[in-house]
């Protein structure tokens, strides 16, 4: 192998361009499920945030003992400087959303959501960190040449952006999500419950974290042996095997029911969806313009007379 | 004409090479999940790294019920003495205390924080702000009551060994709930 093989390898891999679909609807989901995760925490925005919050912006920074990006650190916070920074990220996700104005909104949209997160960082899960990953990512990409508003006011000015991109910020987000179950599964394999197949049995014992009752299964010591070994399957198929063309869709299928069963069992927010959408974006980059034209030949037909 | 294309062609050239700089950082950043935190020789290579992880928040590491599940049901509330003697547990919005939409919508944010931060002695300087919210929300429901203490305490129950104690879903071991008072606030002090 020589240099150059290298080079062609990750110029194919990163550089060859591809429809700017996939990138799109990731794009339109991220900004959803953050714009809700947002509001769920601004519905407690006095108790996590406020000047008299649980925890006060300076005891937030002896968390750290270095610099860090949190605009929080610069003001004398107040109702009124808090208000407005939660309006400007509204603002911001929905733009980022709609893709108007995509790149200034994303810089924005990401610098708040990493100081919202800064200021009381101990109440944050992977699912906020995943957040923060992906938008580090989307800042920079190509998300907005289709499926957006910046397409639609640039096609009507008569300068339609290009509908093929270079697909390597979509190519660092699937690398990612399969990044996540390859760590959580080298992680898991040095925990004894998990080889014993108890693991199930003790997560579904923490009270805090129960969200609907599964009658019968849980209470079921070779069903919980069964989903522990599972979950160690399929986790490690969905970082590995998912990159295999035949075995993408049924594993995408199989992660989506794995994640859905979690989100019945256990209250644990965003993440299960997050890794849904994250699953989203693992198929082949053409088959999302495939099924943009789809849609749009149903909808065409549907109101066409 | 000819420079207007040959400095077109350097932009697109700086173009790319910043593209592939910011993708080869973030493969870094993803793969350093893996290596020893501890590791001088790996702290050594990921020099110019560290300052963009730390300032983004960017640690990535996928933990979540590894290397095993928590084997504890655990919590933190805080025990009240009122001027007049009374005295009052006040229990932060914990998820199992809370409705289905409540304990969706905020009530993981306080277990993650009591649980994972305020409970542990690597984080007591979160103690005193605790305590001091804890006060302020019992001057809302106790308007005209005095509190004059406040006692943060960590409570815990451990799920028994299943070849042991086997227990069904949904439900808690026979035993009663450990406590430790950890932190107390005097009101007088502040």
């Amino acid at each position: 192998m020589k240099l150059t093989d290298i080079q062609y390898v990750w110029n194919r891999i990163f550089f060859d361009k591809k429809p700017a679909e996939g990138i799109a609807i990731f794009r339109i989901l991220l900004g959803t499920l953050t714009l809700f995760t947002f509001f769920q925490d601004a519905l407690r925005l006095e108790d996590f945030w406020g000047p008299f919050a649980i925890q006060s912006v300076e005891t937030g920074l002896k968390n750290y003992h270095f610099p860090i990006l949190n605009i929080f650190q610069y003001f004398k916070l107040s109702y009124s400087v808090l208000y407005s920074l939660i309006a400007v990220q509204f603002i911001s996700l929905m733009c980022f959303t709609l893709g108007f104005k995509t790149r200034f909104f994303s810089i924005i949209a990401f610098i708040l959501l990493v100081s919202f997160q800064q200021r009381n960082i101990n109440m944050l899960s992977s699912a906020d960190l995943l957040l923060r990953i992906m938008f580090f990512i989307m800042m920079f990409a190509p998300s907005a040449n289709v499926l957006s508003l910046d397409s639609f006011f640039a096609k009507k000015k008569g300068k339609p952006l290009a509908k093929d991109v270079a697909p390597w910020a979509h190519r660092l987000i699937q690398i990612q999500i399969a990044v996540v179950y390859i760590s959580t599964i080298i992680a898991k394999s040095k925990g004894e419950t998990w080889l014993d197949g108890s693991a199930v049995y003790y997560s579904t014992r923490l009270v805090d974290l129960t969200r609907f009752p599964v009658p019968f299964l849980l209470d079921w010591k070779w069903f919980l042996t069964l989903s522990t070994w599972l979950t160690l399957i399929i986790e490690f198929s969905l970082g590995t095997l998912i990159f295999i063309k035949e075995f993408k869709k049924p594993l995408i299928f199989i992660g989506i029911i794995f994640h859905l069963g979690i989100e019945y069992m256990m209250t644990i927010p965003t993440f299960e969806i997050l890794m849904i959408f994250g699953l989203l974006a693992m198929f082949e980059l053409k088959d999302y313009r495939v099924f943009i034209d789809f849609l749009r030949l149903k909808y065409k037909k549907k109101f066409t007379p | 004409m000819y420079k207007f294309q040959q400095f077109w062609c350097i932009i697109l050239r700086v173009k790319k090479i910043t593209i592939n700089l910011f993708i080869v950082l973030n493969l870094l950043m993803m793969a350093r999940a893996q290596f020893d935190k501890k590791s001088p020789l790996i702290n050594f290579v990921y020099t110019p790294i560290t300052f963009v992880q730390n300032y983004f928040s960017m640690w990535r590491g996928w933990e979540m019920f590894a290397p095993n599940p928590l084997r504890t049901n655990q919590y933190v509330d805080a025990k009240i003495t009122f001027k007049d003697g009374e005295k009052i547990i006040w229990d932060f919005p914990r998820p199992s205390n809370n409705s289905l939409l409540a304990r969706y919508m905020w009530g993981e944010r306080y277990r993650k924080y009591t649980s994972d931060a305020l409970r542990l002695d690597s984080k007591k300087f979160l103690w005193k702000d605790a305590a001091i919210f804890v006060m302020k929300s019992i001057k809302e429901t106790h308007p005209n009551k005095q509190p004059i203490e406040v006692k943060l305490r960590r409570r815990w129950l451990d799920i028994p060994n299943w070849n042991k104690e086997f227990i069904l879903h949904g439900e808690l071991p026979k035993n009663e709930y450990k406590t430790y008072e950890y932190y107390t606030l005097q009101i007088k002090s502040l």
